[in-house]
C-alpha cells in the first residue's frame, strides 16, 4: 500500500514514538491511534520492524561471531569510550616567551646569588687560613678559633692576603662586606673597620651581637682613647646576647686593661661557666690570675 | 529515579539503575569510573546494535566501518554537554536499550546517507536504446508495486473490517503483518512488551486474522 494513503492516518511516528511503543509505556487511546497508523503507514510499520530487530534479545549465532569480531578490532583500535577532560586553549606564543624569559630572570637570581655568596666563603676561608697561622691581637673577634695570642706590630709578614680580595669583598654584598670588616680587623686596620662596623650597627632593622663585639675589638686595639666605646659595644653585645662569649671574654680583657680587677673577675667567671675548657677559658683565667 | 542517584552515592555506578547511569553519565562527561561502568554494561549493546542497524550493510569486510560507526555513537551521546543523555527520561531498562537503539540506528542512518552524497555523480550519459529499456524495465517495476499496494490496501481495510474483536483489530493486523511481510517470528513479537501478549495469544491473533482473510477472500 499504502505509502500514498499513509497521509491519511496522520503525522508519521518519531523514532521515540515508536520505541515508546514497544516499551508499552503509551496509554490504551494513544496506542490504539499509532496502531491504526502503523498498519496504514508502510514507512513507519518498518521502522518499527527495523527497531524491533534492532532490539530483539536474542543473538544469532552469525551475530555472535560478528560481534566478537568487531569488539576484538575496537580492542586493537583502543578505543575507549571514556571522554577526556576537555583540553583547554593553548597559550598563545607570547605566554611561552615571556615565561621562558622570567625563567631565565629567576636562573640568572639564583646563579647569582649562588655566586655572590661563595665570594665571601672562598674570602672567609682565605682569611682563616692567614690567621690560623697567627692570632693578630688579645680580643676575641667572631667566629674566631683559639690560638695562644702572638701579638706582633705590623709588618711584611703580616696576613698577606691580597688588597684585590679585600676590595672584593668589601664592595659586593652585605655578607662579603662583614667578611670584610673581620678582614679589616684581622689586617690591623682599625680606623677602616671602625668605618664600616659603625655603618653596619646604624642598620635600623637591628644588629646582631656578633656586630657590637666586632666594633668593639676595634675600638679596644685601636688604643685607650676608644676604650670607652670599646666597652659601650661589648655591653650593647651582651644586651642582645647576655651569653655572648667574645663579648664577654673581650669586656673582661678590657677590664683588665683598665685596671677594674674586681670586674674582670666577675666577667672572667661569668665567662668560665659558659666556657670552662677552651684555649680561650684558660687564658682569660690566666690574666684574671695576673 | 533511584536512592543511589538521589542521594549521590554513585562513586563506581554500579549501584546506580541503567537510567540514572544514563543520566548522571550526562552530567559528568568526564568522570572516568562512570564511563567505565557506562562501558562494561553498554558496549557491546552499542556495538550489536550498530551491527543491527547496518542490517544488510553489514558484512566482515565491514568492520571498521562499523568501529568508526560506533565511535560516531559515543560521539553523537556527547554532542552538547551530553545534552541527550542528561535529558534522557526513562525509567527501565528497556527504555535505556530504546534510547541507545534510536542513537545508533540515525548514526547509521546518517552515515549512509553521507556516503551516498559523497557517491553521487553527475548524470551519465547513455544510449538511447539503454534508456527505452530502462524505461520498459521502471513500468514494470511500477505496476507491480502499484498491484502489491492495492492488494495490501484491500486486505488490510477487510481484514480490520471483517475482525471480530474491534477493539485489538488494528495490533492483530499489524502483527499479522509483522510476522507476514516482515518476518518476525512469534516468540520475537512476544518479546516486546508493547504488543503487551504471549506467544500463545499471538498465535491464537494471527490464527484468527489468516481464518477471517480466508474468510474473505472465499466470498
Amino acid at each position: 500500500m499504502n505509502r500514498q494513503s499513509a497521509a491519511n492516518h496522520g503525522e508519521c511516528l518519531s523514532d521515540e514514538c515508536l520505541t515508546d511503543y514497544l516499551e508499552g509505556s503509551l496509554d490504551l487511546v494513544v496506542r490504539s491511534a499509532f496502531e491504526s497508523h502503523l498498519v496504514a503507514c508502510d514507512d513507519c510499520r518498518e521502522k518499527l520492524a527495523l527497531f524491533m530487530r534492532v532490539l530483539r534479545e536474542e543473538t544469532q549465532p552469525h551475530e555472535e561471531a560478528a560481534l566478537q569480531q568487531l569488539d576484538d578490532l575496537w580492542a586493537a583500535r583502543k578505543l575507549h569510550p571514556v571522554p577526556a577532560p576537555r583540553r583547554r586553549k593553548p597559550f598563545p606564543k607570547i605566554v611561552f616567551s615571556i615565561a621562558g624569559i622570567a625563567a631565565l630572570f629567576i636562573i640568572a637570581f639564583f646563579v647569582g646569588k649562588s655566586s655572590l655568596g661563595s665570594k665571601p666563603s672562598v674570602a672567609k676561608q682565605a682569611v682563616d687560613a692567614v690567621v690560623s697561622h697567627r692570632r693578630p691581637f688579645e680580643p676575641r673577634v667572631v667566629g674566631q678559633d683559639y690560638m695562644a695570642v702572638q701579638e706582633v706590630t705590623r709588618s711584611a709578614e703580616d696576613p698577606a692576603v691580597p688588597d684585590v680580595l679585600v676590595a672584593k669583598m668589601t664592595e659586593d654584598s652585605a655578607v662579603a662586606y662583614e667578611v670584610g670588616r673581620y678582614f679589616l680587623l684581622v689586617k690591623k686596620e682599625y680606623a677602616k673597620a671602625i668605618k664600616h662596623l659603625k655603618t653596619a650597627v646604624s642598620d635600623p632593622k637591628g644588629v646582631p651581637a656578633d656586630v657590637h663585639n666586632d666594633l668593639g675589638v676595634a675600638y679596644l686595639q685601636s688604643g685607650p682613647a676608644n676604650f670607652a666605646d670599646a666597652e659601650a659595644e661589648f655591653k650593647n653585645a651582651l644586651e642582645t646576647s647576655p651569653t655572648h662569649e667574645p663579648a664577654l671574654f673581650n669586656l673582661a680583657l678590657l677590664y683588665g686593661r683598665l685596671g677594674r680587677t674586681a670586674d674582670a673577675e666577675e666577667l672572667t667567671q661569668q665567662y668560665l661557666t659558659l666556657d670552662p675548657n677552651s684555649g680561650w677559658a684558660e687564658e682569660i683565667q690566666k690574666k684574671a690570675g695576673n | 529515579m533511584t536512592d543511589a542517584f538521589r542521594f549521590g552515592r554513585q562513586a563506581a555506578g554500579e549501584d546506580l539503575s541503567s537510567a540514572d547511569l544514563l543520566r548522571l553519565c550526562g552530567q559528568r562527561l568526564t568522570d572516568a569510573a562512570l564511563w567505565k561502568e557506562f562501558q562494561r554494561r553498554f558496549h557491546k549493546t552499542v556495538l550489536t546494535f550498530v551491527m543491527r542497524g547496518m542490517c544488510n550493510a553489514f558484512r566482515n569486510d565491514c568492520l571498521e566501518e562499523a568501529c568508526d560507526i560506533a565511535q560516531d555513537v559515543y560521539l553523537r551521546m556527547l554532542d552538547n554537554d551530553g545534552r541527550m543523555l542528561r535529558s534522557f527520561k526513562g525509567d527501565t531498562d528497556f527504555s535505556v536499550k530504546a534510547f541507545l537503539s534510536r542513537v545508533a540506528v540515525n548514526v547509521v542512518f546518517d552515515h549512509y546517507r553521507r556516503s551516498k552524497a559523497e557517491k553521487r555523480r553527475p548524470a551519465e550519459v547513455i544510449s538511447i536504446e539503454g534508456a527505452r529499456q530502462q524505461g520498459r524495465d521502471l513500468a514494470g517495476e511500477a505496476v507491480e508495486l502499484d498491484t502489491a499496494s492495492i492488494l495490501s490496501w484491500i486486505d488490510v481495510e477487510r481484514l480490520m473490517d471483517s475482525e471480530s474483536d474491534r477493539r485489538n483489530a488494528a495490533r492483530n493486523v499489524l502483527i499479522f503483518k509483522l510476522h507476514h511481510v516482515d518476518g518476525f517470528s512469534v516468540q520475537e513479537i512476544a518479546g516486546f512488551p508493547g504488543f503487551g501478549l504471549k506467544e500463545t495469544a499471538i498465535r491464537d491473533a494471527l490464527s484468527k486474522t489468516r481464518a477471517h482473510l480466508q474468510r474473505r477472500m472465499e466470498k
